[in-house]
């Protein structure tokens, strides 16, 4: 454990014991991790991102009973922020269905959401080794064969198409898990 | 409203939390869930007018144990799912099962291991019959049938927790709910097979927890 879980760990014990400053000072530094951990997953909804963390914050309080103190403090409150983060995209999803009115109109805000979608992209491909990352662009982005694609990287055309799968399903991957695009049951948390 | 006036409102009149408070919390459900659970069984099916009878008797006091102890493996198995799980955003967390639903499944074999020796000593003619007993067919839904005020009761309790895996946390109180009504329907069965209740009491309380695994995320959101 770091200094600063053993602190707020510690904060959490004399907090459930009726000590309301150390509860209040423990909120206060969840309130700064759970910014930083929505920061990063909110995308396009980053405006919503204090509403998350008040509402973490409110479950992190009223479920306090919950905690055990047996247990590291980190991995709870993380599983409830993100159970509070997949709630809510759920909800942006049903939300989105409704309506076609307003995303006829042009906002700031659908600009903002394409660059957004952009850079999100771009982080996404930085994950991917050299070769896959410029094998998928060439291909997705930039509207080549794949048979020209591979010619130019040196490879086969078999490899090319099964690098490009391999690249997408990581990248699929790891919007499904820090995104919450997938629509489910709320059965894995 | 700005989150440091949120934190300073939650932390007015901060409550103590004592040790043991899921528990109790648990309990104040439960035990009440329960004892609807019996009235019912009372009002529908009756106790077994040879109970006093049947406790001079070890049969009963075996059933009662095995019983018992589901239900208290089932317990943990709530209180476990009712925890935030710690598996940190690496996708499904592929329902771990608890110690809870490890002791129960340990419990289950040992018992059929028991029960199909039992039916080994027994003559082979009326083996199949000791084993079906007279009431293979109802038992495991009227257990089923019992164990929903329980079930309910263990909906509540949970949804006052933290379950963050609500397909696993509903089959717990399912498990739970069906344990505790196994209990309950022990005070009117008058089977006597190992057997019997390794097998039928076990199946009605698979049925309760399937139901469990099934309304868990939708009756368990918080």
């Amino acid at each position: 454990m770091t200094e600063a879980e053993i602190r707020l760990k510690d904060l959490m014990c004399r907090g459930l014991t009726g000590d309301a400053k150390a509860h209040a000072e423990m909120l206060g530094g969840i309130a700064k991790l759970l910014r930083a951990y929505f920061a990063n997953r909110l995308g396009a909804w980053a405006s919503q991102q204090e509403d998350l963390v008040q509402e973490t914050l409110v479950s992190i309080h009223t479920r306090r009973t919950s905690y055990d103190v047996t247990r590291p403090i980190l991995p709870w409150v993380y599983a409830i922020a993100r159970y509070r983060l997949i709630d809510f995209f759920r909800a942006q999803k049903i939300r989105a269905t409704v309506p076609l009115d307003d995303m006829n109109e042009p906002t700031v805000e659908s600009g903002a959401q394409a660059a957004d979608a952009t850079r999100d992209v771009s982080r996404l491909l930085a994950r991917l080794p050299e070769k896959q990352r410029r094998l998928i662009t060439l291909i997705k982005l930039e509207g080549l064969s794949v048979d020209e694609a591979a010619t130019r990287l040196g490879m086969s055309e078999t490899a090319a198409k099964v690098s490009v799968h391999r690249g997408l399903k990581i990248m699929r991957r790891h919007v499904e898990n820090h995104g919450g695009v997938k629509v489910g049951d709320n059965e894995n948390g | 409203m700005k989150t440091d006036d949120l934190i300073k409102s939650l932390s007015v009149g901060l409550e103590p939390v004592r040790r043991g408070a899921v528990w109790r919390q648990a309990l104040l459900w439960l035990v009440p869930a329960i004892a609807v659970a019996f009235v019912v069984m009372v009002l529908t099916l009756g106790i077994r007018p040879d109970l006093a009878a049947a406790f001079e008797r070890p049969v009963i006091w075996i059933k009662l144990a095995f019983v018992a102890l589901l239900t208290l493996t089932a317990l943990f198995a709530v209180i476990d799912a009712s925890q935030p799980l710690a598996r940190p955003s690496r996708g499904p967390s592929r329902g771990i099962p608890s110690r809870g639903m490890i002791g129960f499944a340990a419990i289950v074999v040992i018992t059929a291991i028991l029960g199909a020796l039992q039916l080994w000593y027994a003559d082979p003619a009326i083996r199949v019959k000791t084993w079906l007993g007279g009431t293979s067919a109802e038992c495991p839904w009227r257990i089923a049938i019992l164990a929903l005020p329980i079930f309910a009761g263990a909906i509540m309790a949970m949804r006052g927790f933290a379950p963050t895996n609500l397909r696993l946390a509903g089959a717990a109180a399912g498990l739970f709910a069906g344990s505790a009504a196994a209990v309950v329907y022990a005070f009117y069965c008058g089977e006597t097979a190992i057997a019997f209740m390794a097998t039928w009491y076990v199946a009605g309380i698979l049925i309760v927890t399937a139901l469990g695994a099934l309304l868990g995320p939708r009756v368990l959101h918080w």
